[in-house]
């Protein structure tokens, strides 16, 4: 973010408070507010000085108008009055209690519902990781199998970033799955590792890629609902999770290697290398809370707590298709 | 003033069918956009307008974003057009030729408007 003079900086803040003033109640103010902000930020970078002076921000406000022009237009349609409405009047039917419809679900809490399948998915997968010796991922085909309905589900897609998400799921699906008859074969025929370790790297993979499409596409959720703050840590952290698997991917590969050319591939060694990655589960399941469960569980919670989501809510709701 | 209403909506009409255009030639972040539609003299009268229009397009599922990383600073919002987006652009591209074509027939044959 570039640096502007203090002054600038309450000019700005003072520009954008007004904007959210005038578009009070209005079911896009949280995007339009969050788009001038960084139509501000793309400005600001474009002028050569270190710091945006006084006068440099006011131009830039300039050209984005007054508050008052950045209102959209009002183009609801009018409201039809019933001729003679008076006279007319129909009596007022009563419905028994009985026989009145449900109240219709909130978008809240369509929206609130389906981070909280992301985060329980995600929990099953992450407990138990895999079962050692025979390569049985259980947890996480099921975990797999309720993010690929879960996004099944979602009808045409927004976030872009969740498109593809449900047949990349069942993609893992697939490669988790054949990893078990190949682990069974595997007590057998060490051998075997040569087609089960590209399954495996390609399983992993997958599952990486679609982290990165869920949390990127949850980010966008944020980014939207005004939470930019939230959102821009959850693109962090989900770089960071990143690296930090690759990191223990290529480790565990590389010592499993290591273990096997010390003391021959033989079928005590395999035990030797499944209880050493036993010793990976528990760092799993740390990094699966700080980098998965929790920001998953922020963004569900703010997108529910926050009073300038229920607009955007709204509107997502309507327009994605989502149940 | 009538003038003015009338001027007013015809860029508004404009400004969306421009949108749909500048995006069907590329993905593009707000500003860009923005940029690109002040090449057009007297199309947008101040940049903050835009945004509205973009938000609604989005609401009506014509427009998709995305974010993009930067290198300079924090992620950015990407506009693209979604299919819905590119068929009401094809449509708007049609009318519009239609009507530009027959109001120049009509202006050219002398007809005072």
């Amino acid at each position: 973010m570039k640096r502007r003079h203090p002054e600038a900086d309450r000019l700005e803040r003072d520009y954008l408070a007004r904007v959210e003033a005038v578009l009070a109640g209005h079911p896009d103010a949280a995007g339009i507010v969050e788009s001038l902000r960084e139509h501000i930020e793309e400005a600001a970078t474009e002028l050569s000085d270190d710091e945006i002076s006084l006068v440099q921000m006011a131009q830039i406000l300039e050209r984005l108008g007054s508050p008052e022009t950045v209102r959209p237009p009002r183009n609801a349609p009018p409201t039809i009055e019933p001729e003679s409405s008076v006279d007319a009047a129909p009596e007022p039917v009563v419905i028994p209690e009985s026989d009145r419809p449900a109240a219709p679900r909130s978008d809240f809490d369509v929206v609130a519902r389906f981070l909280d399948r992301l985060w329980i998915a995600y929990f099953i997968g992450i407990l138990g990781l895999f079962v050692p010796i025979i390569d049985l991922h259980f947890c996480e085909l099921i975990s797999l199998a309720m993010l690929a309905l879960a996004f099944g589900a979602w009808g045409r897609a927004r976030p872009v970033s969740y498109r593809g998400v449900g047949a990349l799921a069942w993609s893992c699906f697939a490669l988790y799955f054949a990893l078990f008859p190949l682990g069974l074969i595997h007590l057998a025929t060490p051998l075997i590792s040569f087609v089960a370790l590209p399954v495996s790297i390609g399983a992993f993979a997958l599952c990486l890629m679609l982290y990165w499409k869920v949390m990127t596409g949850t980010a966008e959720l944020l980014r939207d609902a005004g939470a930019s703050f939230l959102s821009e840590w959850i693109l962090r952290i989900r770089q960071t999770y990143l690296f930090i698997n690759a990191a223990i991917f290529l480790a565990s590969i590389l010592i499993s290697v290591a273990i096997v050319f010390a003391f021959g591939n033989n079928r005590k060694d395999i035990l030797r290398v499944e209880l050493f990655t036993l010793f990976l589960l528990p760092i799993g399941w740390a990094l699966g809370y700080f980098y998965v469960l929790r920001p998953i569980g922020r963004a569900r919670d703010a997108l529910r707590a926050t009073a300038i989501q229920a607009p955007y809510i709204a509107s997502f709701s309507v327009n994605s298709g989502f149940p | 003033m009538a003038d003015d209403v009338w001027l007013s909506q015809v860029k508004r009409g404009l400004l969306e069918m421009c949108i749909l255009n500048l995006l069907a030639q590329e993905h593009r972040h707000g500003y860009r956009l923005v940029k690109a539609l002040d090449t057009v003299p007297g199309l947008i009268v101040t940049e903050g307008t835009i945004y509205p229009l973009l938000c609604r397009l989005k609401r009506e599922g014509l427009v998709l974003t995305s974010l993009e990383e930067s290198t300079q600073g924090p992620t950015r919002k990407v506009y693209s057009l979604s299919e819905r987006g590119r068929t009401k652009r094809g449509e708007m591209n049609r009318a519009w030729r239609m009507i530009a074509k027959a109001v120049e027939e009509i202006a050219g044959a002398g007809i005072e408007l």
